[in-house]
């Protein structure tokens, strides 16, 4: 096992989801992680719930008592990394007395704070950030992602400027200070949706039928079959129909892939429905074609790849150690 | 800037490590993109919703490959081999995301560039990851969420599995790629060893399923409890999630059910709801958020709720949002490149110190950085 951050120590202050898995993650990497949850004696026992014990895992839970302010004094001393929310700490005072800590402040809204005064919530991150119109399909209502993915975009990449920042301060003996923002995290996730939006400034707009990402041409989305669901990625036309068989299908050439994405799913959805997924992966495997089945957890965990990789611990593998 | 004296080589294209490379790159690493020549990565002529450039480039292509050069080098010349062999000794980092497999058949992989570079770190990026009947299967964003059980997370109970409308799962492995490539440099800083990084986007599509994923392990569904009405967070309580207004949409991050009634001046709205099962519990609230929501504008909710301190926001498109104060003081657009090839595009999402990490670097064209990195490196 290659454990790079050892030698470090990250100290988890106040509440904070997107700090929640990037302290998760220095744990994984081999950092002591204190953390203090900023909250009561009761919040501290529901930690040993099972989601929590998810989230802080590799953890230590810090408490601080009467003497608070000597305590976290304490901890700030053994600290090399602070994780924390914006507005918890004096943090200019504290960048000054400990000089060479690398302090991550997380907030929700960035530098559009003055003008966005709504909660810190990865579901409002989404939805003023333009994530929702991008997910379910043209007909649906705007669709957040399932999970919270500013608090996990924002968490992990804090993990990456900290990594950096660590590098650096074995040169320059500094600390610095790292502020990443919900919102940042949520934009950045789309650049190449905005990017090509600044370009054209028309909206993407999501398929009618299957929408899986607004700015791919059909058949790019997920269809029911006889018996369950298989996904498509992208792929020429003609070559889909040598798998498909689809009379229909044959009137539509590669240029109208685009333009005509919603009549032309809507005839493969049809279509698809006249077999079992087997059936379709057959065929699709025998032309490699990119498709595969739509699986549920009970599914994945008894796939080959699933057994052999028994993905439950840290993403990222250190090949040469293990 | 962090990564200044890094130099990182690129074999990879498409997004997911590109766009770890985009990061590093940001973070001050030099990153030099193999690519081939005559074709280049694949993304270059990847044109999307018939939007390109004025100089014909691929929008997508611009916004992944800023701040890097290329280099153009055939993988099956033995010159060109010989010349990234040097290029190697040179270098901090190697990156490639191809299937498993190749690198071997061309020498580059892990093992033999060990050899030529003994401190390399080398990070790569696969669907799968290596030895299971899944390996040699291309690592496609779409496919990686169908069979991680991600496309059962969003929309409601009725729909269809709904993938997430973003390429999430090359984002996510791009991101744990720049986690494991930094952490082993950190390393590297100590002990003078580099380390094989390997990322499968199986994998980082399940660590963001974490919680979830943790809790069916333990017993828990095989598929997320869904919402009946509004698409949300399948395990948040109500009324988490997104509602129709009278002439729009609002989301609704909870606020707890008494403040709500208090917001709509009918004290115990919620009481003859039958609480006991969760599920059914949620969607009779929803149900009521939905016929209530639909009342008055968007604009009036959100005056009340901030009167009531109750956690609700717009439901931003793009268009709209560009036109708000907000986006414009996050100055989240920078410019790349000058002349016909100058592009807006996104910056990196950090300040640093109070700064923001900018570049105006753009895209290379291919193989314009050939004989440069020659002349600098032979």
């Amino acid at each position: 096992m290659l454990l790079p951050l050892k030698n470090c120590t990250v100290l988890e202050y106040g509440f904070s989801l997107a700090a929640g898995w990037a302290g998760l993650r220095f744990a994984e990497l081999g950092a002591k992680v204190l953390k203090w949850p900023g909250r009561d004696a009761a919040w501290m026992e529901s930690l040993k719930d099972l989601h929590s014990a998810t989230m802080n895992r590799g953890k230590e839970l810090v408490e601080l008592g009467g003497e608070r302010k000597e305590q976290l004094e304490e901890l700030l001393k053994q600290s090399d990394v602070l994780l924390c929310p914006k507005g918890e700490l004096a943090i200019e005072a504290l960048r000054i007395k400990f000089p060479a800590m690398i302090v991550v402040e997380f907030s929700a809204w960035g530098a559009a704070a003055d003008h966005w005064k709504w909660s810190d919530s990865d579901l409002l991150a989404q939805a003023v950030g333009g994530l929702t119109y991008t997910t379910g399909s043209h007909h649906d209502l705007p669709t957040p992602f399932g999970y919270n993915i500013a608090d996990y975009l924002c968490g992990n990449q804090s993990v990456q400027f900290v990594l950096g920042a660590l590098l650096a301060r074995r040169k320059s003996g500094g600390g610095c200070l790292i502020q990443l923002s919900l919102i940042e995290s949520i934009l950045d996730f789309q650049f190449e949706f905005l990017t090509t939006f600044y370009q054209s400034r028309k909206q993407p707009l999501r398929a009618a039928v299957t929408n899986a990402n607004a700015i791919l041409s059909a058949p790019y989305g997920v269809y029911k079959t006889r018996n369950g669901f298989i996904a498509i990625a992208m792929m020429p036309l003609a070559k889909l129909n040598e798998a498909l068989e689809c009379e229909e299908l044959n009137a539509f050439a590669e240029s109208d892939a685009f333009g005509k994405r919603d009549e032309i799913k809507s005839i493969i959805t049809h279509h698809l429905l006249s077999r079992p997924n087997e059936w379709w992966l057959e065929r699709a495997k025998q032309l490699d074609l990119w498709m595969m089945p739509v699986l549920n957890w009970q599914n994945l965990i008894q796939t080959d790849a699933y057994r052999k990789l028994s993905p439950t611990g840290m993403p990222i593998r250190f090949m040469n150690a293990e | 800037m962090f990564l200044n004296d890094i130099l990182i080589i690129d074999f990879s294209q498409f997004l997911s490590a590109p766009s770890a490379a985009l990061r590093m790159a940001d973070m001050g690493a030099r990153v030099i993109k193999v690519e081939r020549p005559g074709v280049g990565d694949i993304c270059r002529t990847l044109y999307v919703s018939e939007v390109s450039l004025d100089n014909g480039g691929s929008t997508i292509f611009h916004a992944i490959n800023r701040n890097k050069e290329s280099l153009a080098a055939d993988l099956k010349s033995e010159t060109d081999k010989s010349f990234l062999i040097q290029l190697i000794k040179q270098a901090d980092v190697v990156l490639h995301n191809f299937r498993p497999g190749v690198m071997e058949r061309i020498g580059f992989d892990y093992k033999e560039v060990k050899k030529i570079n003994p401190s390399i770190v080398y990070g790569e990026i696969s669907g799968y990851g290596t030895g299971n009947e899944w390996s040699d299967l291309p690592g496609q964003d779409l496919l990686v969420q169908s069979v991680t059980g991600l496309t059962y997370a969003s929309g409601t109970a009725e729909q269809p599995p709904v993938p997430m409308g973003v390429a999430v799962a090359d984002i996510l492995s791009g991101t744990h790629l720049v986690q494991g490539v930094l952490a082993a440099l950190v390393q590297r800083a100590i002990t003078g060893e580099g380390a094989h990084v390997c990322i499968n986007m199986l994998e980082s599509t399940i660590d963001f399923q974490l919680e979830a994923f943790t809790a069916f392990l333990n017993g828990g569904p095989a598929l997320p409890p869904r919402a009946a009405i509004s698409p949300t967070n399948p395990y948040m309580p109500p009324p988490y999630g997104i509602y129709k207004t009278a002439n729009d949409y609002i989301a609704i991050a909870g606020g707890g059910l008494k403040n709500w009634e208090n917001c709509f001046d009918q004290p115990g709205y919620f009481d003859d709801l039958l609480q006991g099962d969760e599920i059914q519990y949620r969607n009779q609230v929803q149900d009521r958020f939905r016929q209530i929501m639909t009342r008055y504008t968007t604009e009036y909710w959100l005056q009340l709720a901030e009167q009531y301190s109750l956690p609700c926001s717009p439901v931003l498109d793009y268009p709209r949002l560009m036109e708000d104060a907000g986006y414009k003081a996050l100055e989240m657009e920078q410019w790349v490149g000058e002349g016909s090839n100058k592009i807006r595009t996104t910056r990196c999402p950090v300040r640093i110190n109070g700064q923001y990490l900018t570049s105006t670097i753009p895209a290379p064209t291919l193989g314009y950085h050939s004989n440069a990195i020659k002349k600098e490196f032979s």
